[in-house]
């Protein structure tokens, strides 16, 4: 880990032996729920707005103060606060001591229920905490840093304001985006006033391209291309709008338009490449208060962040240009993805640039890429949920007929007249804004269990280092050969491949210490058979540093030549994962 | 405060420009560190008060302010166009500031006289950011003296898991940090024969073996066998924006912008859309040479050079800056990571990049003193940037490691064997001390290294290769002061032209307009159209009471216009009973806001 000040050192021997799990009650409740009555009973069925979210957060931190905590890392821009929640146990050392997994949600204001995954993520591992043998050997060796509202504007706007399914996707920081000297000037009008932005069609006899689904007239038709001059009753005008500034176009300024998630350093290009980029990399509050905080935690060895939607296990990298992982980093990859797409059915594992599009300056790239942190974004909900993957191509319109049998019509605003100032007399109806990105309430459980599931089984492949008992060989004349074999037991190492291969961060460090010992030569082993095959230090072989670091459930030989005796410590450092130490003595 | 003028750049000296220049007073070079040159500029703020005035627009890693002073004069429109002059953006070129004080006093002490300086101010807005980086500047009026490029966190860069514990430092407590030479069997050097002071690579195809080996002065603090291998600090304002920021690169920072006085800048910029042009003085150099010709790249590559339209017009700009100073200084290629490249790719901005000084490459050549130049450039770089990794060891012709472009674009012709052209560096050596520059080399002094043993520390003494001998001064600032008066006419202007409101009918008329840019410079660059920067001109017809706009734009956004000439027709029809209170408003970020009312015609 970092290192710290005084304590460190008397802190990572007490790591050498982790409290054992011993005599919890065994739970209760069904398989995979915490006790038949948790602490802390949470409705998960429903969705929330930014200030319930920390409230719910809050109400966990009242119950377990010692395990979970928050910090403002800084203010979004409306003066929110930027909260991460950090879950660990004090008792098994500093959360900066421990490999450390980083979950976010809501960089995308609109794309809310990942937040609900944070929290239930939280709840689920402090309720299991001390009674589930795996929850509590996870949360005993590994710290979480939790930030489930990234873009606490953009929520409180979607969640309060006038919106549809795809917008508040930015932070409301103004911008030109219309390039008319004004900043936010034409936004989309919620003319009926429901909290819905949603559409607007107009009758014109015998001229539209649209016409009534003759089974729902909820619905439009477009009039399929014909010879014999059949025209449609209808005209779709788009979102509900005025043309506030009066320049011809309608909602073409609204507020923000900028996109958090083009914003990370890592092959950031600027707007005319990249839509949404800003100025400068980080250029919003609330990234760079992220990116400040990760910088500062080399702890971090893994990362989680949440959007919606389609059902989608992404992973970088997101531009081309950036080259295929290299290959020890893509089979950690694959095995957690794969593993991912049993956990979540109806997700894919895709790569984003490929499989998606190309995401120039996104967040996940940057954690690999610039960080060197294996890194996953999931895309919450893929509608496909809605009939359990079969889709009856007899059901022309799918959502409208779920809403229909299994909402009872309560996702849909019936059109209603409006008298609009430019168009006359227009209807105003479609879809609500928390359909077709969101799941519905009865579905919402399920999703935020699984995916934060996923993120445990990745947590717990973050990796952990046992030094095994060394061997001593006598080489004559007072000279002895010391073979130490480090072992890393999870899946994902301790450096990445990525982060070795670019130099990032602090490389692994292994020391041999000992008052009366003298270490005259050491280095790595090439060859388990071959004693003599050894990539020699250039120079003091006493303290070897290791750019590759461990790879996952791999192991590490190292011989010393030394001389001397009496007590030797051989210690492991690295800063994904704990500080390890072995005493022995040399007779 | 320190004004340091004296110890190492030679004596204060007031020299007369050869060619009386339309600056109003004879600059000397003045070395100030920040606090003594901001209170230079807030001085003159107190003194004009109507025209000058200063803001600080950050604050370095250390906490120092950085300011901006700005001076304009007359009306103040929204939109008049603005030109930032920035200076000493790379550490070691704390002299330019100088050039940016000059610029300042000139230009008050001359409104109102010089015609030229008044028309400038009266149509531009003119910012000076005259120490853009001023924990490095610090360096030069500390001691030991030394050359500082880095200023932000440092990175491992032996990858020994400690970070900066091997810095170079003043061993033999002379006061300066400068180059150790040491015999050794792998050594690549050897002494110029023209000049025994400066080495030369050894030209091992000729048989010749080098003897030395050179690294910067410092201890070998972490026992690995190197020397000043790993700085306590490694990122660089100067590579710290985002065009083609090299990620990973310990000089670029952990971001763009992570650097405060880089972001200052940046934010600076954004703040001030009005801003058209930026004039940097640095290593960089455009106006000599021009800027390379864009690249097309794959899809979101960044790439370096200019749109062709956009090079040619900086190639005239060019034409009139040699002009004005004579210059044969090519400078620097534009720099990965560099503001300039952010101003200009990223903001669209007209970057004009000038690398004011260097030896003169000709001087002691064979073949004549004015032998053509051609295709060396690097020449205006500052010494030890040729070493990718020590930039505070200075001078020497290159440093051991990493590729060295200096070196190899001032390497003449190839020697013959019987008489080799002397070095660079002999020739730069031999022209400073000609110069009276003193100390401009630290001679050759044995010292007992403590790791490294018998080892000679000396060469080029830190700054020598970078600052103009003081008596140059006068004429530098002239001439350079000259070329910026001269950009009054530059930016673009979009003026309103032959209004007319012809009536068609009763009440109908027919509005016609014209906009105009007599300017050089287009309204946007193609790299301002291509980053979709600099909002266009907002052009309004203003109805008066009771007109009704019967055809045409409620409001006109024209995003392109050429220069020299540039024209663009509007056309309206209106009716209205009062053709008199008909208006045609212009409103811009950087084009200037005017307004007409057109001619009636009955």
């Amino acid at each position: 880990m970092i290192p710290r000040p005084m304590h460190l050192a008397a802190a990572a021997l007490f790591a050498l032996a982790p409290e054992p799990f011993a005599q919890a009650p065994q739970p209760r409740g069904f398989p995979g729920t915490p006790l038949d009555r948790p602490r802390v009973e949470i409705p998960f069925n429903r969705l929330y707005d930014d200030v319930e979210i920390y409230a719910l957060l809050d109400r966990l931190a009242a119950i377990w103060p010692q395990y979970l905590r928050h910090e403002v890392i800084g203010r979004s821009h409306e003066g929110r606060e930027l909260r991460v929640y950090t879950l660990n146990v004090p008792a098994t050392g500093l959360d900066r001591e421990k490999p450390a997994m980083w979950v976010d949600a809501n960089v995308h204001g609109n794309e809310i229920q990942g937040s609900e995954v944070c929290v239930y993520l939280l709840w689920y591992l402090l309720e299991n905490y001390g009674t589930n043998a795996r929850i509590t050997e996870l949360c005993d060796r590994v710290a979480f840093y939790v930030m489930p509202l990234v873009n606490p504007d953009g929520r409180a706007s979607w969640v309060h304001g006038a919106h549809n399914a795809h917008s508040s996707r930015t932070g409301t920081m103004p911008e030109d985006d219309d390039r008319d000297g004004l900043l936010d000037e034409d936004g989309p009008n919620d003319l009926d006033g429901d909290g819905h932005i949603t559409m607007m069609r107009k009758h014109v006899p015998g001229e539209g391209d649209w016409r009534l689904d003759p089974d729902d007239p909820r619905l439009m038709q477009r009039v399929p291309p014909n010879e014999r001059g059949i025209r449609g009753d209808w005209m779709l005008l788009g979102s509900e709008g005025l043309d506030s500034d009066g320049d011809g176009r309608i909602g073409e300024d609204s507020v923000g338009g900028y996109d958090m998630n083009r914003a990370w350093p890592s092959m950031w290009r600027p707007e005319h490449v990249q839509g949404g980029a800003g100025a400068y990399p980080l250029y919003w509050p609330e990234t760079r208060a992220i990116a400040d905080f990760l910088i500062e935690r080399e702890n971090v060895a893994a990362v989680q962040s949440f959007h919606n939607a389609g059902g989608m296990i992404l992973r970088g990298p997101g531009a081309e240009d950036f080259g295929e992982y290299p290959r020890a980093d893509l089979r950690v990859y694959d095995e957690l993805g794969k593993d991912g797409e049993r956990m979540l059915p109806f997700y894919r594992y895709m790569i984003i640039w490929k499989d998606l599009y190309t995401v120039f300056g996104g967040f996940v790239t940057w954690t690999y890429e610039g960080l060197g942190i294996i890194s996953f974004t999931n895309e919450l909900w893929n509608s496909d949920q809605m009939f359990a993957g079969k889709t009856d191509p007899a059901i022309r319109d799918a959502q409208r007929w779920f809403d229909d049998k299994l909402l009872s019509g309560g996702g849909f605003v019936p059109w209603k007249p409006y008298q609009h100032p430019l168009y006359g007399e227009i209807e105003i109806g479609g879809f609500r804004k928390d359909v077709g990105r969101v799941p519905p309430s009865f579905m919402i459980e399920e999703m935020l269990h699984r995916n934060a599931l996923f993120c445990i089984a990745h947590a717990e492949a973050m990796p952990a280092v046992r030094i095994e008992e060394p061997t001593l060989t006598e080489l004559g004349g007072g000279l002895r050969a010391i073979d130490v074999l480090f072992r890393n037991e999870r899946a994902i190492p301790t450096r990445s491949a990525r982060a070795a291969e670019k130099k990032i961060g602090t490389p692994d460090l292994i020391t041999l210490e000992g008052d009366g010992i003298e270490v005259l030569a050491g280095g790595l082993r090439r060859d388990r058979w071959r004693s003599e095959e050894l990539e020699l230090a250039e120079h003091s072989p006493a303290r070897l540093v290791h750019e590759s670091g461990i790879a996952g459930r791999s192991e590490l030989r190292l011989r010393w030549i030394v001389r001397g005796s009496g007590e030797a410590r051989i210690a492991f450092k690295s800063a994904k994962a704990r500080d390890q130490e072995r005493r022995f003595t040399l007779d | 405060m320190i004004l340091l003028s004296i110890a190492l750049a030679g004596s204060l000296a007031f020299a007369l420009p050869e060619d009386p220049a339309p600056a109003a007073e004879v600059a000397a070079l003045e070395l100030l560190d920040s606090q003594a040159l901001h209170a230079a500029l807030e001085s003159l703020t107190r003194e004009h008060p109507t025209l000058a005035s200063w803001s600080e627009i950050g604050r370095s890693r250390a906490g120092r302010p950085i300011h901006a002073l700005r001076i304009a004069a007359g009306e103040l429109v929204a939109g008049r166009p603005a030109i930032l002059v920035v200076a000493n953006l790379d550490g070691p070129d704390v002299w330019t500031s100088s050039l940016a004080l000059h610029h300042a006093r000139a230009l008050l002490a001359a409104h109102g006289s010089d015609e030229r300086t008044t028309s400038l101010l009266e149509r531009t807005t003119l910012y000076f950011v005259a120490r853009a980086n001023p924990d490095a500047a610090q360096a030069r009026f500390e001691r030991p003296l030394r050359e500082r490029l880095a200023t932000g966190p440092g990175f491992d860069d032996d990858r020994d898991g400690r970070n900066g514990e091997d810095e170079a430092a003043d061993v033999n407590g002379d006061g300066f940090v400068g180059t150790m030479r040491v015999l050794d069997p792998e050594g690549e050097w050897v002494e110029d024969p023209s000049e025994p002071r400066v080495l030369v690579r050894a030209e091992r195809k000729k048989g010749e073996r080098g003897r030395w080996k050179l690294v910067p002065e410092g201890r070998d603090a972490d026992g690995d066998g190197e020397v000043g291998e790993d700085p306590l600090l490694d990122a660089r304002v100067n590579r710290n924006f985002a065009h083609a920021w090299k990620e990973h690169a310990p000089e670029s920072g952990r971001y763009p912008t992570s650097e405060p006085e880089a972001r200052a800048l940046a934010d600076f910029v954004i703040a001030h859309p009005e801003v058209a042009l930026v004039l940097t003085y640095g290593a960089q150099g455009n106006l000599v040479g021009k800027p390379d010709e864009m690249a097309r790249g794959r899809r979101g590559e960044e790439t370096m050079g200019w749109a062709k339209e956009d090079a040619e017009l900086v190639a005239e700009l060019g034409r009139r800056y040699r002009e004005a100073t004579e210059s044969k200084i090519e400078g620097a290629k534009e720099e990965a990571g560099s503001f300039q490249a952010w101003c200009h790719h990223h903001r669209g901005l007209w970057t004009l990049n000038v690398a004011p000084w260097a030896v003169p490459k000709e001087a002691g050549k064979k073949g004549g003193e004015r032998k053509a130049e051609k295709g060396e450039k690097a020449e205006g770089a500052p010494a030890g940037e040729a070493s990718g990794k020590a930039p505070e060891a200075v001078g020497l012709e290159t440093q051991e490691a990493g590729p060295a472009p200096a070196e190899t674009a001032a390497q003449p012709a190839k020697p013959k064997e019987e008489e080799r052209e002397p070095s660079a560096d002999a020739r730069a050596l031999r022209w400073l001390e000609e110069q009276g520059v003193a100390p401009a080399f630290l001679v050759w002094t044995p010292f007992d290294h403590p790791e490294l043993g018998a080892v000679e520390i000396g060469g080029f003494a830190p700054y020598a290769l970078i600052e103009p001998p003081a008596a140059r001064f006068a004429e530098l600032a002239a001439k350079h002061h000259d070329f910026l008066l001269g950009l009054a006419d530059v930016l673009p202007r979009v003026e309103l032209r032959e209004a007319r409101a012809k009536r068609l009918a009763d009440e109908l008329y027919e509005v016609r307009v014209a906009l105009e840019n007599d300017a050089l410079l287009p309204l946007r660059s193609r790299a301002a159209v291509a980053a979709r920067t600099l909002r266009p001109v907002r052009v309004r017809l203003e109805l008066g009471a009771g007109g009704v706009l019967v055809a045409g734009p409620r409001q006109e956004l024209v995003s392109e216009l050429e220069g020299a000439g540039g024209r663009r027709e509007l056309r309206w029809l209106v009716r209205t009973a009062d053709p008199a209170g008909l208006r045609i408003l212009t409103d811009s970020d950087h084009a200037g806001a005017f307004s007409v009312r057109p001619e009636v015609e009955r």
